[in-house]
């Protein structure tokens, strides 16, 4: 997949910000010679981030009279306000039945 | 001026948008929200040049009258989504890059921004920030990027303990699972290690912490938050266990507002969220700003007015 699509940014996507090469062919995939470091050592220190909250994305809709999002409880819609934004996570499939990743959200921003 | 509203583009599962929406249209300041990625299968536009774009951006059942936005607030959009009977994935990405100047280019000359994406896109790169903010006159850790393992090696020697931070806050998903890469001490046994020639290396002399701060600015309104970390980890950064932290309004010394206030104008960024590491001899050193970082937790932590404050700038006039 190409980085315009991976990238959230629509308008400018930070890919295309310092345009050292354009993306217009797909990278290649070499092999691997056994031995050889395979992993830059920023991501040898990766880790699963702490997970907050897990929003069921099915009780979550938009309310397009007051243009924000609501979650529902019980019978009633309330507005997603003064929930936490820390960390949210999903494996609902989204709008179009796309699967996405947009619905994360990480303190570290 | 009542008539001119402010158009915030974000996606619709964004409930910090949701907080300056709400705020406005409790002014009485008209809102137009709408998704760029909602171009072009719900999204509208039609414009023509004249002295400037004139014309309507139709958003659901709203009509945005280009030549009368009073401001926009440049959130979280989703990217550009078009129809799957498009004939080929190629023809899909060629459609994207059309929208993206086309949407993009004519949504640009708009007024009023806080932040124009085309000044974060260039914030986010963290050599710019750190090169900005020591012209600026903050205190910035001795810092090193680099894919050669022997001028890292070079660089532990020379200032002790370092840290390693992703430049570009990305995580990975692999297997289903997404992880992260958080600020980390990096073991001695891993000075010159050849996965540093792989790709680019920010790495940092470790700061002795007292506490962080993270330091939201909007235009000129500062709103400091004192950061406790309650954990180990959380201490080297306390990213990695929200749980254990405890927030409190502090005050930002008045070196540190200058050259913060100097960093956002290189910067051409009217809103940030900016983290500190505070010395236990209280100095404050920048770590890196986001020029799209969150803040509502800060809000609901601390009571800091940060709503208001970004409502306030998107209500200014700017005709």
């Amino acid at each position: 997949m190409s980085p315009l699509v991976d990238h959230p940014d629509s308008l400018f996507p930070a890919t295309t910000g310092f345009p050292l090469g354009r993306p217009v062919l797909p990278a290649q995939d070499t092999t691997v010679k056994a031995g050889k470091v395979t992993v830059p050592l920023a991501l040898r220190y990766a880790v699963v981030p702490a997970q907050v909250e897990i929003l069921d994305l099915e009780e979550v809709g938009y309310d397009e009279e007051r243009q924000i999002g609501v979650v529902r409880q019980g019978d009633v819609l309330i507005p997603l306000l003064r929930r936490s934004i820390e960390f949210t996570a999903t494996d609902t499939a989204k709008r179009g039945g796309q699967p996405d990743d947009t619905d994360r959200d990480y303190t570290e921003d | 001026m009542a008539e001119w509203p402010v158009l915030v583009l974000t996606q619709r599962f964004d409930p910090t948008a949701d907080y300056v929406v709400n705020e406005l249209t409790d002014r009485g300041v008209p809102v137009v929200r709408g998704d760029p990625g909602d171009f072009p299968t719900q999204l509208t536009l039609a414009a023509r040049l004249d002295e400037g774009w004139i014309g309507t951006l139709r958003c659901g059942q709203r009509v945005l009258d280009l030549a009368r936005v009073r401001s926009v607030y440049y959130r979280r959009p989703t990217v550009f989504r078009f129809d799957s009977a498009m004939s080929s994935e190629s023809v899909r990405r060629w459609a994207m890059n059309e929208a993206r100047y086309g949407f993009g280019g004519v949504i640009s000359t708009l007024r009023g921004w806080l932040n124009h994406p085309a000044e974060i896109s260039r914030a986010e790169y963290k050599p710019v920030q750190l090169d900005a903010a020591a012209r600026a006159g903050l205190m910035v850790p001795p810092t090193l990027v680099t894919n050669d393992p022997t001028a890292m090696r070079d660089f532990a020697s020379e200032v002790g303990q370092i840290v390693v931070k992703p430049l570009s806050g990305s995580g990975i998903v692999e297997d289903g699972q997404t992880r992260v890469v958080y600020t980390t001490p990096v073991p001695e046994v891993d000075f010159g290690d050849a996965a540093v020639g792989l790709t680019a290396h920010l790495f940092q002399a470790r700061i002795p912490k007292q506490y962080e701060v993270r330091l939201t600015v909007v235009d000129d309104r500062l709103f400091g938050t004192r950061i406790d970390a309650g954990s180990e980890a959380a201490r080297v950064d306390w990213r990695t266990d929200p749980d254990s932290l405890q927030y409190s309004v502090t005050e930002v010394p008045a070196r540190v507002r200058t050259g913060i206030l100097t960093l956002m104008h290189k910067l051409k960024l009217r809103f940030c969220a900016a983290d500190f590491i505070v010395t236990p001899d209280d100095q404050w050193v920048f770590l890196e700003l986001n020029p799209n970082g969150q803040w509502a937790f800060v809000e609901d932590a601390t009571g800091q007015p940060i709503t208001a404050a970004i409502a306030d700038a998107l209500q200014e006039e700017t005709s």
